[in-house]
């Protein structure tokens, strides 16, 4: 039996290093080719539920610390904002029409703002606890997962400077953070149209560090109608998303003779470098 | 060796942490420098291939657990990795800036060029721009910037936390 084992085992003492190389090269190989099959899938969830978990403490970590230095430093600040504050109170006080005024004027704000009562969908509100390590996936993590509801697919928006705009979907979920598949990602495409043409196309990213979009499928006939600067929102075609989103705005039209559609270059509406809370769509509470 | 093993995955996977949190928000011209990478190669040349590929495996898959890159993909980037800068090991001599300049240098190319080609060999539909465009050029160049520094924080934790019997992590 030794005299059989050891041959072997010198061999595989000899290579295991390569052997080890293969080994991890064609199981990566086969994961990366059986991706998206029902079940492979899942060791994902399992990592992005257990990672996910740190990333927010890490996240809360950090949140809290800049919170604390933050505090700190509004305590200097505080006794000279109060004397301003207690002086605008008193100043307020007898303006009853002034603030009947700031009133209505806060509602109208507060209509305006309020993203939760403008769509008919029913919105999840999210922190980032983290993004994508890699330069060609872009990728969110967010701090809400299968507990709190969220599923695959769902759409995902954010409001900026008073203007809601889609992020992206729901690519992954785990207990109780998700990954968001953002627009920018190249994987991703999205059913869209010129807001004020209705002209039809299809949005996708040009992948990580590109804050740029492209849409195609836009037919040439549609050349002299539509400009640089128009918005570009959702068309609403598919199951996935509202219509109407904004998405972004035309930066540039090419048109190549051999071509039927045009090429167009958006600036998301978005700036993906600033966002830092999210909300998620769904049709159900 | 599983204590190296063990050691370099604690170190890899506290610094993805920090990587995708905190360091995430150090952005130079639209690029992020790619620390773990950095410091994953810096690891391998000193443990050798053998831990490394196997540390370089596990890393990965976690990597793939946190982005919307398929299952497998980080995993063979960052295996492969291990195997071909673990060659390296004990054959090298680290000065200060030279070799880790260098090592950062080849660290980014091959990150590029692996990544380029899993993409076409799998057809993992990401477009040639998201590999060779300007921001990876920057991300080359703020990753040659910080190799020196990174080595240097390295050597610090490895003198503070060596073991003088059984040396760092072994």
């Amino acid at each position: 039996m030794s005299s059989v084992g050891s041959p072997l085992r010198q061999l595989v003492n000899r290579y295991r290093r390569g052997f080890i190389l293969i080994v991890f090269l064609a199981s990566s190989s086969v994961m990366i080719l059986f991706n998206g099959t029902p079940g492979v899938a899942r060791p994902q969830e399992i990592g992005l539920s257990i990672l996910g978990f740190f990333q927010g403490v890490v996240s809360g970590s950090v949140h809290v610390a800049g919170q604390m230095g933050s505090f700190v430093l509004d305590l200097t600040d505080l006794q000279a904002k109060y004397q301003k504050s207690a002086a605008l109170v008193k100043k307020y006080e007898g303006d009853e029409r002034a603030l009947v005024q700031l009133r209505e004027e806060n509602h109208r704000l507060r209509e305006q703002l309020s993203f939760h009562q403008s769509l008919p969908y029913f919105n999840v509100p999210v922190e980032i606890i983290g993004r994508d390590p890699s330069k060609v996936y872009s990728t969110l993590i967010v701090n809400k997962g299968y507990l709190d509801g969220i599923r695959k697919n769902l759409p995902v928006v954010a409001t900026q400077g008073g203007v809601t705009g889609l992020v992206g979907k729901i690519a992954e979920v785990g207990l109780t953070s998700s990954v968001v598949q953002p627009i920018l990602d190249a994987n991703l495409f999205i059913a869209a149209r010129v807001e004020n043409t209705r002209h039809e196309g299809l949005v996708t990213g040009k992948g990580n560090n590109q804050e740029f979009l492209s849409m195609s499928y836009v037919k040439k006939t549609s050349l002299g109608q539509i400009h640089r600067g128009d918005l570009v929102v959702t068309a609403g075609i598919d199951s996935l998303y509202p219509a109407d989103l904004l998405i972004g705005r035309i930066q540039d039209i090419t048109t190549k003779e051999y071509q039927t559609s045009l090429d167009i270059e958006l600036e998301p509406i978005l700036d993906f470098s600033r966002l830092e809370y999210l909300n998620i769509l769904r049709s159900e509470p | 060796m599983i204590r190296t093993i063990v050691w370099a995955l604690g170190i890899l996977v506290a610094l993805l942490l920090l990587q995708t949190t905190l360091l995430s928000y150090l952005v130079v011209f639209g690029v992020k420098p790619n620390f773990l990478l950095l410091v994953f190669v810096i690891l391998a040349t000193q443990n050798g291939s053998f831990s490394s590929q196997i540390v370089g495996f596990g890393l990965g898959l976690l990597v793939d657990a946190v982005t919307t890159s398929p299952l497998g993909y980080h995993a063979f980037l960052f295996a492969l990795a291990g195997y071909l800068f673990g060659l390296g090991s004990g054959k090298v001599y680290f000065d200060p800036i030279v070799m880790p300049v260098l090592l950062g240098l080849l660290a980014t190319l091959y990150e590029t060029m692996t990544g380029f080609g899993l993409n076409v060999l799998f057809q993992l539909g990401q477009p040639i721009s998201a590999y060779f465009n300007l921001g990876t050029l920057f991300q080359l160049i703020l990753n040659l910037l910080l190799s020196p520094l990174v080595f240097w924080i390295y050597g610090w934790v490895k003198e503070k936390f060596q073991d003088p019997r059984r040396g760092f992590g072994g």
